[in-house]
């Protein structure tokens, strides 16, 4: 009761305060006027009773102040009164206003960004999964690898589905979803799929939004049955939620998939992609993923992600052990099982960003990065109100002279920087978009966002990081600046701020010098290992070579027909004005691979495990592609035609395994079954990449497409062109697919794209590129708050010294012995920064090494070159404040006191 | 006002809530309730008059509203809540028992 009673008048105090203030004011006003009243009845004349009553009540001011004290909460009240007075104060000074805002507004919109994206990738549990902690993928851990073999296949799918107790529930899933043609002609889309096992959805323990997902007759061995299920996402976009959705039909290639079920919203199960449609595998893996008839017979191969659902008391190790057991048991000789090799199990979490192609640990690195960035802030404001509150100094004095006390001071102090952080806030908001905006847009395009950049806990997270600046960034200034003596403050002679004062606004200002330097440092050896990525010799220009594609392996067609459309395309694309050189092949790199038998006559096959490797190309596929030719030529047209002499070029690393250190032009090998002629080596070409940016020289074998009869007919149910644009490639993306479109009426639409923008290209150097970028905006930012912090502490000084450096000209001191004092000021502190920044940076070293790329941590040239940045910022600071000083006209100086 | 007795702690408390018993009071009218219950003795300053008038308010033990003076003035009046009416006795009680034990102390031989 006595509680809810002070709840009551607390409530009043806050936020009725100006009803009140005017209650108390009324209150007292009578009390005067019936003093008042009472000595006229006893005599006094009118003035007379007044007097007398104002002298009773002693000081009107000081009986309210005394009252307000006893109000419940009265020290955290703000009234209209002090908001006018800070709405005031600050429209008089609108520079620092804004400078004050826009800090606050990046600092914070900086780290919420970055809360966003790692809140998003690495802490939402995924969407609709039940208990997903239980949820692994299951993968072979290779020695010294930190990720291992991700990639299985059907039959361990099918042997542990049978034998392995500790999972609730087995499931099998392509290695991610793939591209399908949906529907022929103009309406032509390219949607995702994904194939996985009926167990995959009871896996995750989901509930359809509609109708059912698969049961198991459909995904009986061998073709189950075409049905699908669809995201809610898919639902929208193509189907306009129609509610009758369910038993459509949607046109996949050549078959028809019947929609058997909804899935929630937001779903995307154990990715982070979106998916449009889920496809039972067994219906779906031939011919969308893989065109081998034995996909599920082979053990060999491994091309699908394993998934399961752990049962609740079996501790992961011990599931992992016993699939170890059951997999050693059933595949004694699997290349991916071999003795060094075992199962080790990943949770889901972690296993969906695994694949994002950036360590965990650069996302923690950022998340450090953003609150060193807001570490700078919250030090940069602070110093920005302490030079505000030193320069009010004797106002302040003045006011706790006049009988204002230092809460009320504090709170005046304590408003200001409250309607600058709500201010900032707002701000913060529309920062933290368009930064999330340019993130996901640039960084992350292949992710599905399980929520909107706008969302609560983003919101709760800016809300609480504008409390803490508020907090940090006033309270010191506020008590600092009250503490002023009295009678020094109102000396006209002591002018604003002694050195003790300045010294506390070095020290940060310092701090905020060392940790711009630390971002600087990291920025450079991001960016000095993403030049070093992009300077990488991989075989082809990545950047400059467009691939294109059509999925005509969906329809079913016969591989001579389908070389005949490519080839018709390809004549089209050659005949473009600005492609240079095109050719067909059956793979690009990054693109899908094929193993190949290779002999030498009378000898054995060379050993399979990684590589040869095999592609199929037309003439001028070197030329386009930018690889060397080491020895011998290339294909011409000439070699690509069936009735030519037997001919094939190899790779520097097969031409090495062929012949060992003799050279290989002019050998024979045979590629293929038992049959098939020798074919001489015409050329010996550079190792071209076939999946990993990095430490990979895959043995290749290149035969002409048109001699091709080695190799299974159905390898070439699906072509790729290439070209090789003369000017910028991205301008001759949509020339080369319409192209490529009007030589093949009726078909499928043609993807056409860059090799760099590949998903698997773009994966492996997101690391550098996210490191770049972030450490790059952000050390840019800091490095403007740490100019501003500079140029403010300097000026400032500058202005606290206009008597002495007046005295000093005065005496003969000449303008450039006055620049060289203040600048040695400026760059003293700079240096002092620099220098505590650089020994950070080299103490943290240790938490970047991993992540960089052929560069060391303790680079020099990028050391000397954010040391050089960071004085020259120094200097440029000061520039404004020694003109300042420069100005100062001595006789004005001594004059003014 | 030359004789000056000063408060003990926690008296004046006591006294306003005494000074509401009969009757709702405006804060001149506590004071010369004051000046009169205790003869002359204690004359309470509106400095430390309005703070305990409304700090008693908050703490519940008084109400306030608005209503007219003796010459038409408006003028704030309190009155005794229950639980300021509760707290008056057991303050009464208390302090009779502390201003007995003083006395039995003080006369004591």
């Amino acid at each position: 009761m006595r509680f809810l009673h002070w709840v009551r008048s607390l409530w009043a105090n806050l936020v009725h305060r100006d009803r009140v203030e005017e209650s108390l004011d009324d209150e007292l006003r009578a009390y005067l006027d019936l003093l008042t009243a009472d000595y006229q009845r006893r005599g006094l004349s009118p003035d007379e009773a007044r007097r007398a009553a104002l002298v009773n009540i002693g000081g009107l001011a000081q009986v309210k102040e005394r009252t307000r004290d006893v109000w419940a909460g009265d020290a955290l009240a703000i009234g209209r009164r002090e908001l006018r007075y800070t709405w005031r104060s600050l429209r008089r000074s609108p520079g620092f206003l804004v400078t004050v805002v826009l800090i606050i507004s990046l600092g914070i919109g900086a780290n919420a960004t970055i809360f966003g994206v790692i809140d998003d990738l690495l802490f939402r549990p995924p969407a609709n999964v039940k208990n997903p902690d239980r949820v692994v993928l299951l993968t072979m851990a290779v020695p010294k690898e930190r990720v291992g073999q991700q990639t299985l296949n059907f039959p361990v799918y099918r042997t542990l589905h049978a034998e392995w107790r500790s999972a609730e529930v087995v499931a099998i899933a392509a290695s991610g979803p793939v591209q399908v043609p949906l529907g022929r002609g103009t309406d032509a889309e390219d949607v995702l799929a994904f194939p996985v096992s009926a167990s995959y959805f009871r896996m995750l323990g989901v509930e359809p939004e509609r109708g059912r997902f698969f049961v198991d007759d459909e995904d009986a061995e061998p073709n189950g049955v075409p049905v699908a299920v669809i995201s809610d996402g898919f639902w929208t976009r193509h189907f306009a939620r129609d509610p009758e959705v369910l038993g459509k039909a949607l046109e996949i290639g050549n078959r028809r998939f019947t929609v058997m079920g909804v899935s929630p919203r937001g779903f995307t199960g154990t990715e982070l992609g979106r998916v449009d449609l889920w496809l039972p595998i067994t219906a779906a893996m031939r011919p969308f993923v893989s065109d081998n008839p034995n996909w599920q017979r082979e053990a060999f191969g491994t091309y699908a992600h394993l998934f399961a659902r752990v049962r609740p008391e079996v501790p992961f190790a011990d599931a992992a052990r016993e699939a170890g057991r059951i997999l050693a048991n059933a595949y004694p000789d699997a290349w991916w099982d071999r003795n060094d090799r075992s199962p080790r199990l990943i949770p889901l979490r972690v296993a969906r960003s695994m694949n994002l192609g950036t360590e965990n640990s650069l996302l923690t690195l950022l998340a450090a990065m953003a609150l060193v960035v807001l570490l700078i802030v919250i030090a940069n404001v602070a110093s920005l109100l302490l030079a505000r509150a030193l320069r009010r100094r004797r106002e302040i004095a003045v006011r706790l002279a006049l009988g204002a006390s230092r809460v009320q001071l504090v709170r005046l102090l304590l408003t200001e920087c409250l309607v600058l952080s709500v201010m900032s806030g707002v701000v913060a908001v529309f920062v933290t978009y368009w930064c999330s905006e340019a993130i996901r847009g640039l960084l992350f395009a292949d992710v599905a966002w399980s929520s909107s950049i706008v969302n609560g806990r983003l919101l709760a997270f800016s809300a609480l990081a504008v409390m803490v600046v508020a907090l940090f960034a006033g309270l010191l200034p506020a008590l600092e600046s009250t503490r002023a003596e009295l009678t020094t403050a109102l000396k006209a002679g002591a002018r604003e701020g002694g050195g003790q004062r300045t010294g506390s606004r070095r020290m940060l200002i310092i701090a905020q010098v060392a940790l711009t330097t630390m971002l600087l440092a990291g920025a450079g050896l991001f960016l000095r290992s993403l030049r070093n990525v992009y300077a990488l010799r991989l075989g082809v220009d990545t950047d400059r070579v467009l691939y294109g594609q059509m999925y005509l392996s969906a329809l079913d067609k016969q591989p001579d027909e389908v070389e005949l459309l490519t080839r018709a395309q390809l004549a089209r694309v050659r005949a473009l004005p600005g492609i240079s050189h095109a050719a067909v092949a059956l793979t690009v790199p990054f693109g899908p691979s094929w193993g190949a038998d290779v002999r030498l006559p009378g000898g054995d096959s060379l050993p399979r495990g990684d590589g040869p490797y095999l592609n199929l190309v037309g003439g001028g596929y070197f030329a386009t592609l930018g690889a060397r030719v080491l020895e011998g030529r290339e294909f011409t047209d000439v070699d690509d035609r069936p009735a030519s002499p037997r001919v094939v070029v190899v790779s520097a690393a097969m031409a090495r395994r062929v012949s060992r250190g003799a050279s290989a032009l002019g050998r024979c090998i045979i590629v293929g079954e038992q049959a098939a002629p020798c074919a001489s080596i015409v050329g010996v070409v550079e190792d071209i990449r076939r999946q990993q940016m990095f430490d990979e020289e895959p043995p290749m074998v290149y035969l002409p497409l048109a001699q091709a009869q080695v190799v299974p007919r159905t390898w070439r149910s699906e072509l790729y062109l290439i070209a090789r644009p003369v000017g910028d490639a991205a301008r001759m993306i949509e020339p080369m697919r319409r192209a490529m479109q009007s030589a093949a009426a009726g078909m499928p639409r043609a993807t056409v794209q860059r090799i760099a923008d590949r998903p698997e290209v773009l994966m492996q150097i997101r690391q550098w590129r996210l490191g770049t970028m972030l450490f790059g905006s952000f050390g840019v930012l800091a490095l403007v708050l740490a100019a501003v912090g500079l140029f403010g502490l300097i000026s400032y000084s500058v202005a606290s010294r206009v008597h002495e450096i007046g005295v000093r000209m005065a005496l003969g001191a000449r303008g450039t012995s006055v620049a060289g004092m203040i600048m040695t000021q400026a760059l003293v502190v700079d240096a002092m920064g620099v220098g505590a920044g650089i020994i950070a940076a080299i103490i943290a070293q240790r938490l970047i090494v991993s992540l960089l790329y052929g560069v060391s941590p303790y680079d020099p040239i990028v050391f000397a070159a954010v040391t050089g940045t960071m004085l020259l910022v120094g200097m440029v600071a000061s520039i404004v404040p020694v003109a300042q000083a420069l100005s100062i006209d001595a006789l004005e100086a001594l004059r003014a006191d | 006002m030359g004789r000056h007795t000063p408060l003990l702690q926690g008296t004046l408390d006591l006294l306003i809530l005494k000074a509401l018993s009969l009757q709702p009071l405006h804060g001149l009218g506590v004071s010369r309730r004051i000046e009169q219950m205790t003869k002359g003795a204690y004359i309470v300053r509106p400095g430390s008059l309005f703070p305990a008038l409304h700090r008693l308010e908050e703490q519940g033990w008084l109400d306030a509203s608005w209503g007219d003076s003796e010459n038409n003035r408006r003028a704030k009046f309190y009155r005794l809540t229950a639980t300021g009416r509760r707290q008056l006795s057991t303050e009464t009680e208390e302090w009779k028992r502390v201003a007995g034990a003083m006395r039995a102390a003080l006369e004591s031989t």
